[in-house]
Order: C-alpha cells, then sequence, then structure tokens
C-alpha cells in the first residue's frame, strides 16, 4: 500500500493525542496521591513540589477500625471464595449439560443463560432480606454464597461452548482405562477446561473485586468490608484532603491493574474469545 | 485374555435405524480378528459395542461365556485404541501409560515398574516425561498402544490406530503391533476400512456391509473363496475383475454369452457343482488379476483392448477393456463408492458403454505391445461365478 | 438403558446449580417482583396494594428524572464508546508504531474499579480541579463551571468518565473482529479498484457485525445499570439531575427503606433490559446471518 507521508503522521499523531488524553486521569492518579495536603488546589495541575509519602501511610489506617490492608484481604478473601466456587458449579454444569442429549441440554442451557440477561437489582432486595435473616449479611460467607449463585449463568455460558467443542474420546479412553465417573472428571475433562477456567477466573474475578452495588449493599459499616466499600467509606469521611482519597484509590486499583499490565494479553484475550 | 462371542448382538436407535444387525462372531482367546468395511458399515459400532462405549440394544455379548451387556467399560478389563489416540493432553507420556493402571488402584511403585517396561518395550524409554504435543505421530502411536498394553486386560480393542500415519510409517507399526500381540496373546478386535491392513494383521477377517457381517475367515480363505460379490470386490488390490456374462451349457461344453461373444469354457471346465442351476441364466465372472495370462496356452481366451501400462517391479498391471456388460448390482456399488463418488461414475460409463475393464497383472518382463487388442487367457477353474441376482457366490 | 455418554455426566450432578439458580435467580426474581405490589418497608408484614408504587413511577419526579437520565446514558454511552472504539480499533489494526502499548494503555481502564475510577475524575471536575484551572491559565475564565454540580453539566461528566473507561472495551471487540477478517479478503478489494472509505463501508463495517452485536449488547446492559459512577461523582444530584434507575433503587430501598417501592423501580429496570436487549439481539443477530 502506498501512502503519502502525511497520511502516515496524521495517523500517529491522531493516535498520539487520543492517548495523551487517556493518559490524563492516569497522571492525576499518579501525582495527588504523593502531594502535600497545602498544594492540591494551589497548584491541581502541576507536578508536586515534594513527594509526601506519608499519605499512604495516613490512607493506609482507612477508616471505622478497617484498614485498607484488611479490607484489601476481604476482598481477596471474597474474590477467591468466589471464584474458586463458581468455577466448581460452572465446570460441572456445563459438562452435564453439554453431556446429555440435545433436547435436555438445550433446555438447561437456556435455564442457566437467562441468568445472564436479567439485572441482579430486582433479586437483590429479596435475597438481601432473606439472608439477613439467616447471618449471611455483614460477613464473607454471605457474600461468596450471593456471588457464587450470580455468577452461575456466566460461568455455565463459558464454559458450555467449550465443552461442547470437546471430543467424547478423552471421556471413552478414561472409562475404558476403568476410571470411575469422579475421577474422569477431576483427572481429564477438568484439566482440559484449563483455558476456560482461565477465562471463568479473570473474569469472575474481576467483575466481584470491582463490584461496588452488591458489597455496598451486604457489607457497609462491616468490619468484613471489601475495598469499594472501604474506599466509600473513606472519601466520605476526608472527601476534603484529596491526597489521601487518591492513596486509597491507588491502594485499591494497584493490584488489579498490576495484574493486567502482568498478564494483558491474556487478559483482553479473555474478554474477547467469543468474537470471530 | 478371553473368548469373545458376539451372539445375535444389533445396535438399534431409536429412530428405528439399525446400526449392527444380527451380529454373529466369535473371537477365540488370543486371536487376532479385524473387522474391515467401507465406512458407516457398522463395524466402529461392533467395537464399541465390544468396548462397552455403545450400548448393545439387540442380542448378548458373552466375554468367556459370560454376558457382559451391562457391564460398563470401566467393569469390562479391555483396553482400547483410539483412532486419534486420545492421548491425555495434560498429561506426560508416562503419566498418560500410568493412568488406567492408577484408575485401577495399583501401587506406585508397580505403576512404575510397569511403565518402565512398557516403554522399554516400544521404545518410549527417553520420552517419559514428554507431552503429547512434543511427539511424532509415529510415537503418540506408540503411547496409545503402551497404555493398551501395560496391563493385561482381557480383550485389545483397536479402532483403526494406522489411519493417521503415513503409508511408510504404517506398515512398521502393522508389523510392530502383530508383534506385540502375539507376544502379549491378548485376544484382539481390530477394526479399519483398509483390506491390505486387514489381509495381513488379522489371524481371521471378518467383512461388514451396512450393519450386516458379509463373511468371516481367514485372510486367505476370503480371498479364494468370496462368499458373494460385495466380499470379491472388496478384498484385493487391484480388485477382481468383474463382468456379466449368461451361463450356457452346450453340448461342446459351458460356455459363457457375452454381449461381445461367445466364451468357450471347454468340455472339461470345472465349473462350480451348483452351476448347472444356472443354465441359462445371467451371472457376474470374477477373475483375479493374477488369472491372466497372455500367449498361446491352454484354456480359453479373452479379447481386450489394451489401454494403459503400469509397471510395478516385480510386476506389471494391463488396463484393458473388454466388451461386456458391467455389472452394477448394489454391492459393486457400494465398493465403488467407498473409494469415491468419482468411482461411481466411471462405472456408471462403463455400464452405458457396453464394456467392462478387467486387469491383469503379469511379470514385469513379459513383452507386451504398446497398445492395441490382445487376448487374455485364463483357466476355467479360476473362474468365480454370482448369481447375477442376489450377488452370492454359485458354489 | 442411557447412553454411556450420558451416564458418565449424570444430572444429579447438576442439582447443585439448579437449586442456585432457582434460588438466586428465579425464586429471587418472583419475590422482588412480588415485593413491587406492596408496601414493605423491610421490617414488618408487606401489604398488597396493587399498582401505586407503579403509579409513583411513572408520576414522581425522582423517578422520571431516573428513567430519563438512564435512557440519555445508556444511548450516548453505547454510541460515543463504539463510535470511539471502533475509531481505535481502526486505528490501531495496521502497522502503527507502538500500537501494543497503545492497545493496552486504551484497555487499562476497563479491568478498574469504576468507583475508584470515578473519584479520580470527581477531582478532574472539581471546582478548583484540573480542568478549571487550565481554563483560567488559558484565559477562558468564564468557561469555568461548578462541572459536578451544575445540573447542565453533572450528566455529561458522568457519561465522560463511562466513555473513557469503556471505549478500551469496545475497541478490544472491533480489535478481535478485525482480526477475523482475513487478508486476502481486503487485498482482493484492493485490487478491485476499491477506494479506502469504499473498503471500510462495503466489506471490513458488514464483517465486523458479530463484534458490533457484543460491543453494543454489553455496554447497553452497562449503561442501563449506571451506579458506581453516579454515587462517586454526585450521589444522583444536584437535585436529581443524575438520578438513576439503579441510583433509586439503592436509595429507595436501603436509604428510605421503601423496598417495595424500589423493587418496582427494579421491575422497570428489569422490563427495559429484556425489551431492549432482546430487541438488540434480533436486530444485530439478523445483521449477522446476513453475513
Amino acid at each position: 500500500m502506498t501512502r503519502s507521508p502525511f497520511a502516515m503522521y496524521g495517523r500517529e499523531l491522531g493516535a498520539l493525542a487520543l492517548a495523551l488524553l487517556w493518559c490524563v486521569p492516569f497522571y492525576y492518579l499518579a501525582i495527588v496521591s504523593l502531594k502535600p495536603t497545602t498544594e492540591i488546589f494551589a497548584d491541581p495541575v502541576g507536578f508536586p513540589d515534594r513527594l509526601e509519602f506519608a499519605n499512604y501511610a495516613e490512607a493506609w489506617a482507612g477508616t471505622m477500625g478497617v484498614s485498607l490492608g484488611k479490607a484489601m484481604l476481604n476482598s481477596l478473601i471474597v474474590t477467591v471464595g468466589s471464584v474458586l466456587s463458581v468455577i466448581l458449579i460452572g465446570s460441572v454444569t456445563a459438562y452435564v449439560i453439554a453431556r446429555n442429549g440435545r433436547r435436555m441440554g438445550t433446555l438447561m442451557y437456556f435455564f442457566f443463560v437467562a441468568g445472564i440477561i436479567l439485572p441482579h437489582q430486582l433479586s437483590v432486595v429479596p435475597l438481601y432480606s432473606a439472608m439477613r435473616q439467616i447471618g449471611l449479611v455483614g460477613n464473607h460467607l454471605g457474600l461468596i454464597v450471593l456471588y457464587s449463585g450470580l455468577m452461575t449463568p456466566m460461568s455455565v455460558f463459558l464454559y458450555s461452548g467449550f465443552v461442547r467443542t470437546l471430543p467424547a474420546d478423552y471421556e471413552e479412553a478414561a472409562e475404558v482405562d476403568g476410571a470411575s465417573r469422579g475421577r474422569i472428571f477431576r483427572m481429564v475433562i477438568f484439566p482440559l477446561l484449563a483455558p476456560v477456567t482461565g477465562t471463568v477466573a479473570v473474569m469472575v474475578g474481576m467483575v466481584v473485586w470491582n463490584d461496588f452495588f452488591i458489597q455496598l449493599i451486604f457489607l457497609s459499616g462491616s468490619p468484613a468490608q471489601t475495598l469499594p466499600v472501604a474506599i466509600y467509606g473513606f472519601v466520605g469521611e476526608f472527601s476534603a484532603r484529596w491526597n489521601l482519597v487518591f492513596a486509597a484509590v491507588f491502594v485499591s486499583i494497584a493490584p488489579i491493574l498490576a495484574f493486567y499490565l502482568f498478564a494483558q494479553r491474556q487478559l483482553i484475550q479473555g474478554f474477547t474469545g467469543g468474537i470471530k | 485374555m478371553a473368548k469373545i462371542q458376539f451372539d445375535g448382538v444389533g445396535k438399534r436407535y431409536d429412530n428405528g435405524a439399525h446400526a449392527v444387525r444380527d451380529l454373529n462372531l466369535t473371537i477365540e482367546d488370543g486371536e487376532f480378528m479385524v473387522v474391515v468395511g467401507p465406512s458407516g458399515c457398522g463395524k466402529s459400532t461392533a467395537l464399541r459395542m465390544a468396548a462397552g462405549l455403545e450400548p448393545i440394544t439387540e442380542g448378548r455379548l458373552l466375554f468367556d461365556g459370560h454376558e457382559v451387556n451391562a457391564l460398563s467399560a470401566r467393569d469390562r478389563d479391555v483396553a482400547m485404541v483410539f483412532q486419534n489416540y486420545a492421548l491425555y493432553p495434560h498429561m506426560t507420556v508416562s503419566e498418560n501409560i500410568a493412568f488406567p493402571l492408577a484408575s485401577r488402584g495399583m501401587a506406585k511403585d508397580e505403576i512404575a515398574q510397569r511403565v518402565a517396561r512398557a516403554a522399554e518395550t516400544l521404545g518410549l524409554t527417553e520420552y517419559l516425561s514428554r507431552r503429547p504435543k512434543a511427539l511424532s505421530g509415529g510415537q503418540r502411536q506408540r503411547v496409545a498402544m503402551g497404555r493398551a498394553i501395560v496391563r493385561d486386560p482381557r480383550l485389545f480393542l483397536m479402532d483403526e490406530p494406522l489411519s493417521n500415519l503415513d503409508a511408510k510409517l504404517r506398515n512398521q507399526m502393522r508389523a510392530e503391533i502383530i508383534g506385540l500381540q502375539k507376544t502379549q496373546g491378548v485376544t484382539t478386535l481390530y477394526v479399519t476400512h483398509d483390506q491390505t491392513e486387514a489381509m495381513t494383521m488379522g489371524d481371521r477377517i471378518a467383512i461388514m456391509r451396512g450393519g450386516v457381517l458379509q463373511q468371516a475367515g481367514a485372510p486367505r480363505d476370503l480371498y479364494d473363496h468370496p462368499a458373494n460379490l460385495f466380499v470379491a470386490a472388496f478384498i484385493g488390490s487391484p480388485a477382481m475383475n468383474l463382468f456379466q456374462a449368461d451361463l450356457r451349457f452346450t453340448d461342446s461344453g459351458p460356455v459363457l454369452v457375452t454381449s461381445g461373444g461367445t466364451l468357450e469354457l471347454g468340455p472339461g471346465a470345472a465349473l462350480p457343482a451348483r452351476a448347472r442351476d444356472h443354465d441359462n441364466r445371467t451371472v457376474v465372472v470374477g477373475l483375479r488379476p493374477e488369472h491372466l495370462s497372455l500367449g498361446d496356452g491352454p484354456g480359453p481366451s479373452l479379447a481386450a483392448t489394451l489401454t494403459l501400462t503400469e509397471e510395478l517391479p516385480p510386476e506389471k498391471l494391463l488396463h484393458t477393456l473388454i466388451t461386456a456388460e458391467t455389472p452394477m448390482t448394489d454391492q459393486v456399488v457400494a465398493v465403488a463408492a467407498d473409494v469415491d463418488a468419482s468411482a461411481v461414475g466411471d462405472l456408471a460409463q462403463d455400464a452405458r458403454a457396453h464394456r467392462s475393464r478387467l486387469v491383469a497383472r503379469l511379470p514385469v518382463d513379459t513383452p507386451v505391445p504398446a497398445s492395441g487388442p490382445l487376448d487374455l487367457r485364463f483357466d476355467p477353474a479360476r473362474l468365480h461365478l454370482f448369481d447375477a441376482r442376489d450377488g452370492q457366490v454359485i458354489r | 438403558m442411557l447412553s454411556p455418554t450420558a451416564a458418565r455426566a449424570p444430572l444429579s450432578w447438576a442439582i447443585p446449580a439448579i437449586v442456585i439458580m432457582l434460588l438466586f435467580h428465579y425464586a429471587a426474581f418472583v419475590a422482588g417482583g412480588w415485593y413491587a405490589f406492596t408496601d414493605w418497608n423491610g421490617l414488618t408484614r408487606p401489604n398488597f396494594v396493587g399498582l401505586d408504587n407503579f403509579r409513583r413511577v411513572l408520576t414522581s419526579e425522582e423517578a422520571r428524572s431516573a428513567l430519563g437520565n438512564t435512557l440519555f446514558l445508556t444511548v450516548f454511552y453505547v454510541t460515543l464508546s463504539n463510535a470511539i472504539g471502533l475509531g481505535l480499533a481502526m486505528l490501531l489494526n495496521g502497522s502503527l508504531r507502538g500500537r501494543n502499548a497503545l492497545r493496552v494503555l486504551f484497555f487499562a481502564p476497563v479491568v478498574m474499579s469504576p468507583l475508584a475510577v470515578s473519584y479520580v475524575w470527581k477531582f478532574i471536575f472539581a471546582v478548583n480541579g484540573p480542568i478549571n484551572a487550565g481554563l483560567e491559565g488559558v484565559g477562558l475564565d468564564s468557561a469555568t463551571r461548578v462541572w459536578l454540580g451544575d445540573p447542565d453539566t453533572a450528566i455529561w461528566a458522568v457519561l465522560v468518565v463511562m466513555v473513557w473507561q469503556f471505549s478500551g472495551l469496545c475497541m478490544a471487540f472491533y480489535l478481535a473482529g478485525l482480526q477475523g477478517i482475513p487478508d486476502e479478503v481486503l487485498e482482493a478489494a484492493e485490487i478491485d479498484g476499491a477506494s479506502r472509505w469504499r473498503r471500510f463501508r462495503k466489506i471490513i463495517f458488514p464483517l465486523l457485525a458479530p463484534a458490533a452485536t457484543v460491543s453494543i449488547a454489553l455496554p447497553t446492559i452497562f449503561g442501563l445499570r449506571t451506579f458506581d459512577q453516579v454515587i462517586a461523582l454526585t450521589f444522583g444530584g444536584p437535585g436529581y439531575a443524575t438520578e438513576t434507575l439503579a441510583t433509586q433503587i439503592f436509595k429507595q430501598t436501603f436509604g428510605f427503606g421503601r423496598f417495595g417501592y424500589g423493587a418496582a423501580f427494579a421491575l422497570v429496570l428489569t422490563a427495559l433490559v429484556l425489551v431492549v436487549s432482546s430487541i438488540q439481539l434480533i436486530v444485530l443477530r439478523a445483521r449477522e446471518d446476513r453475513l
């Protein structure tokens, strides 16, 4: 393809301009947390005169007796717990759906996948009152149970697409080799599902880690509060002190951003896997 | 090790279609039985029923006289080699081979011993820690074999295990599998659609078509005494020559009347005993390519036109045409269709032109003209005669 | 006799998941729907009040703004993020230098918490924040505003944050779609003498149909459920200027204890999602089928 050098430059300049625009929030994310309090609004645009790392120490203490470290641990527990449970439920169920004949399989598939479209805003109200009665509000377990329930349709959907393409040969070979049903699933099927398991883990993990609506409802004011709830409470208390707010925000974004930079290719692929 | 009996075994689907119909076949203890036939003939279904992967809907399957219909695959104590090997991609070679032993709860050190021995037998020792992805086609095939020989199953099942290998490797593995089977002495049921494989490997061969067993017997037996046109056309390469003729018994002995003329077989011609019942009827005549010769010998000869010579030392193949109707019975068409749809087209073209193709197999140094007419001589005792209506051999 | 394939994966293994679906989706959905017809306050026994809640949803000011804002945000968010996403994908699909770094940059906001992202923007939009400071710096004092406190601009601020955060997702979808178009097809079109615009219009754009389906359907659902950004940036204000259905569900139910009224909002949101998504999927799939 022959193109005028101008057209080449135009494209690169356009890309550069957009990139700079996109960087603006990252720039503030990086600098505001390190500014001394007095400087924030005196010079909102510029670079800090001196780096105030004490902001982080102060933000780390958190609010209402929950440090950011504790909140991060809470988020981690809830996320890991939900991911593990959703992987278990989704993989087994998708396997059953794929292997149980066309009619039964289709019926069950729609039974599960319909849950993806239904917004959970409506279900959350009765679920909240029911779970409050059995003590599943304000703790990790409740959230893990809730997310397992809410994310099951998505994981069944993701797993189903893959299991259907899995030839039955492996299972047949394993059965002839004398493996029991449980062993076939554990030793042969589940390992073969590893690529989807990765996708499910990333998608569910991200949704749970970043979700705010449900965590706000279920964990507000509890010692089990997760990062989004803690940040929300923190901003409510220190709204005027942007450097502290940004330190807290940075702490909450850093782990997932680090993970993203580390595994960006797989992560983006996980999102777009369904598009041919 | 066991004696396997199919006793009227059938596979009927919910829509009423039969994949296998009333199969009666016994595989003796230690025997290497090859089931062969075109695709869709039911051979794989029969194998999968033996494995327990496909429910048996009719009849009984017996291992050493005990019915196993209700036993699941894991309880039948059989080992199977799959067409695409079905190696577990996430396990190493040694884990793959160990899997059937570990599934049966064998002790770790005994597993290690057995895996080592199987790997040794198959020359896989240095690849034990590799994953299937890092192996060549032949090595994968060996791993699949290893998974089968690592324990002492009652029955080996092999589902076209060589079809994914190239020709040279296939020949080599063929010999290896035969050797392994003989040393292990395990009853084996081997499915293939390649008749050469069947002929070279099997102690006995069972030929299937459309879910029905056509004939079972030693390779040589099937080759020399095909029970019907399908078996005749299917076994042998190049295939048996077939053309149509009217059989008549005259004062000067039996004759075959084709659209090209009358072929005197001579007064002393040794025809099958029941041939007389077919006096004045149309029959299909079969002649193996190696039973045709040139020159002035005794016996009748066919006036043919040479179209092409293929030299393949130590022999050469003469492709000729004779004026005689091409049999278009469903059995012959079925064999052609297994080759390719275009083969059926060739057959139909020959039928419309009232001609038949004849291939003669001669020593490579036989002097032959480049083209043109020649006489193909044969011994009437070598003739195979089939009833033109049902394709059954005339005995 | 059961086929061995099915026997290896007995239906009983799916029972836990079926129970989960029944409880967390279907039963909860029905229960939530029932609350919408009661005056339940979360504590005492609910009384059936018929369509009262829905009458209020149709007439009250907060509800009308919430509905209007939700639709406004969804339409503009879907349109803008698709336009920008498609543009970025076209830009970054070629042989541009540093395109991988740019892809990573544009997609990065997608993985971040919307709440945290919104707080960063809240600072940018602040009265004495960077935007106003920048405007003053170049002498445009008159253009400065209380961006988040002005009913005319607050909703746009919310929109900017959403578009900034999720255009990268559309970009990724379209990039995946572009990579699925074989080079030969485009080369053939070039040899056939099609101009660059014509190649985009007649070949690339139609072949991107599957990518467009996801790129439109997913942000639509996100848009209809907008919550985090509003809570962080404006908490629905000023007045009701940035209320959405989701913020109203939260406030009515958990703020004011009007569980019945909140459920009515949720039912409206659900109906909206179902109707819009179904229409979209039918239209978009039909477009894909013409491929």
